[in-house]
């Protein structure tokens, strides 16, 4: 680009944080009649302390102004018990003055951008990129990038007078803090799924015990001293209704009792905190999704839906579709 | 060789089973094997005919066809096309079969043709139609139960429809104001579908009051997805209207007893109240490796609007 050029496309900076908070916060209250303007901590939580890295990219005027960004928050993952990175897209944006500084559109740009600087099955690089983008995002994405849908995103959401939950040996609690076996317990249940992402301590920490704007419970259940379920819980708005909402779940398929006790759990507290449902979401794939209608939750239609598009020669869309593990807890939806 | 010719096959002319000839490795879920059948699916179909076909002199070498559907949108007719597995000769190029879909596509898939093309394509057919813009409309699912112990007799009430008529189409335009588009299910497409299928026998279970039809439920055993498997194919109850749908579920749970199947499978958009009042029934919901792709003709008519608006059950699988 010659120095005359309006804008540079490039990764992100240290410095950057103040501009694109400064776009983004003008760009969406535009659009957002309720946004709430972003802080700068809850964006140094988001970008600058997630344990699985930074994924950004701008279109920066020469002045340091953002004009658009197309950003991800990486997921360290598992795929076949082999590390890699997954991304989900995230708070992609372009400013509606600077349309006509480009025959093709900015979004695009730095989409292109990002998938060619971070795509790929290389170390640093995401062999999936993922998001739940809203439909003027996903009408651009599937023409111009590589958005594919995945599966429409259905919710698993039962009215807690008619959950059924047969009585379990074991019990419930809650911790303070995660449980500092929490990394065997993800190991072996990782064993079982053949692609996800890591919820290790450190990623869990940073996702549920460090955000900047929500209270998680956490809720554990063992079987004679060794952790056997994990679940994250909140009351929260999902899809336009406030529910007590299970945002995840590290618990292996076979252990009915402690999916029953995590369960019992979820409910007494999401009764406690005056809900009237217990919602979740998770892949159709996940055995979870039969699981949990036989105690009561039933499918509902929501208005997200879940496109990706993969690096991986081995790893289709159609194989993900099949064995990605996935709950509330990998979007930023609660 | 001869030089290649792609062109509409017309109703016309005679029965074109050279079309639908077995190819090894390829899936064909409806495959016309007698004029019969051929007749019905691109002469006598209510909505038309798709057909285009590829020859070298005498010799059909490519298909691609679809079946078309009159089509409710926003209280319009119009027409969406359920795309057919394609055919290709052994000893052709795939271009050819590329260029007979994209003649195909443009002459029907327009905004002054067929609305919406839509299918559940695999392999090769999956790749060929992403190339001509079909998106991913969902990965279909199934709500199955048991059958479980009970009568294998209809009802009181529940009788086999033989015959269709106003009735039918009163109640379907009395259903449809709940949909911005659903296939049109009035007396001529029932028949078509159902009544005079050649590929499978259906059982049409109707509760009539006085002269009103309250509703309607069609069924047949599908051994091709499952063994011992029951479909619930199609579904047209007044919402609301709770015994008529309790007693003709029960009366489609009886066929599948008779049947000797165990389980019974129906779909519906999960938007949709039946969606849950069939979970409460004891329906759970079961996703299938079926990908479903839709083209729309016109912007706006893309997934997206087809996912929230598109009444559909396993009748617009019209393989099924």
């Amino acid at each position: 680009m010659s120095s005359s050029a309006p804008y540079t496309i490039r990764a992100y900076q240290p410095g950057d944080e103040l501009a694109i908070l400064e776009a983004f916060n003008r760009i969406f209250a535009r659009v957002d009649p309720s946004f709430t303007p972003r802080t700068l901590e809850e964006w140094r939580w988001s970008y600058a302390r997630n344990p699985s890295g930074t994924r950004i990219q701008l279109a920066v005027t020469p002045e340091g102004r953002v004009l658009a960004q197309y950003a991800g928050l990486p997921q360290r993952a598992l795929v076949d018990g082999q590390p890699t990175c997954f991304s989900q897209s995230v708070d992609s944006m372009a400013d509606p003055e600077a349309r006509k500084l480009a025959r093709e559109p900015l979004f695009v740009q730095v989409g292109r951008a990002f998938d060619a600087a971070y795509g790929g099955e290389g170390a640093g690089q995401d062999m999936l990129m993922w998001g739940l983008p809203v439909p003027v995002a996903y009408r651009i994405g599937k023409k111009q990038l590589k958005y594919q849908l995945v599966r429409q995103q259905h919710k698993l959401s039962v009215a807690l007078e008619r959950l059924t939950l047969p009585a379990s040996e074991l019990v419930a609690e809650e911790p303070a803090t995660l449980p500092p076996d929490t990394d065997a317990l993800f190991a072996r249940f990782a064993a079982e799924r053949r692609a996800l992402a890591v919820r290790d301590r450190a990623q869990l920490a940073w996702r549920f015990e460090q955000h900047p704007q929500h209270r998680y419970r956490i809720a554990a259940v063992r079987r004679a001293g060794a952790l056997v379920g994990l679940a994250l819980y909140r009351k929260g708005a999902f899809d336009q209704a406030e529910d007590g909402l299970l945002v995840d779940w590290i618990v292996p398929a076979h252990d009915a009792a402690a999916r029953l006790a995590l369960l019992a759990w979820l409910a007494a507290s999401a009764r406690a905190e005056g809900c009237a449902r217990l919602t979740t979401l998770f892949a159709d794939t996940a055995p979870e999704w039969l699981a949990f209608q036989q105690h009561g939750f039933r499918v509902h239609a929501t208005r997200y839906f879940l496109v990706a598009w993969s690096f991986s020669a081995r790893h289709d869309l159609e194989w993900l579709a099949q064995h990605w593990y996935y709950t509330l807890g990998d979007t930023d939806l609660a | 060789m001869s030089a290649l010719e792609i062109r509409p096959w017309s109703a016309s002319e005679a029965p074109c089973l050279a079309a639908f000839e077995p190819a090894p490795a390829a899936r064909q879920l409806l495959q016309p094997r007698s004029a019969a059948q051929f007749v019905w699916a691109f002469r006598a179909n209510p909505a038309g005919t798709r057909l285009f076909v590829a020859t070298r002199g005498a010799r059909v070498v490519a298909r691609y066809a679809a079946l078309p559907v009159r089509t409710r949108v926003v209280g319009e007719p119009r027409t969406f096309a359920h795309v057919l597995d394609a055919w290709l000769a052994p000893d052709e190029d795939e271009a050819t079969l590329r260029a007979t879909a994209q003649a195909f596509v443009e002459a029907h898939g327009n905004p002054q043709g067929d609305l919406v093309l839509y299918g559940w394509p695999v392999g090769r057919d999956a790749a060929l139609e992403r190339a001509l813009e079909f998106e991913t409309l969902r990965r279909s699912a199934l709500l199955a139960r048991a059958v479980g112990e009970g009568p294998s007799t209809l009802p009181a009430g529940v009788s086999e429809l033989t015959r269709f008529g106003a009735e039918t189409d009163f109640l379907y335009a009395c259903c449809a104001t709940h949909w911005n588009a659903s296939a049109l299910r009035d007396a001529a497409f029932l028949r078509w579908r159902f009544a005079e299928n050649p590929f499978h026998r259906y059982r049409v279970l109707g509760l009539v009051s006085g002269a009103t039809l309250r509703g309607y439920a069609v069924y047949r055993l599908g051994p091709e997805l499952l063994p011992r498997l029951g479909l619930l194919v199609d579904w047209l109850v007044l919402p609301g209207d709770e015994e008529a749908s309790a007693l003709l579920l029960e009366g489609v749970l009886a066929c599948a007893r008779a049947d000797g199947a165990v389980a019974l499978a129906g779909a519906f958009p999960e938007w949709s109240a039946w969606s849950l009042d069939f979970q409460e029934r004891g329906f759970r919901h079961h996703p299938t490796a079926h990908v479903q792709l839709v083209r729309g003709s016109v912007g706006r008519f893309d997934m997206l609007w087809l996912r929230d608006a598109w009444w559909s059950t396993l009748a617009d699988a019209l393989f099924l």
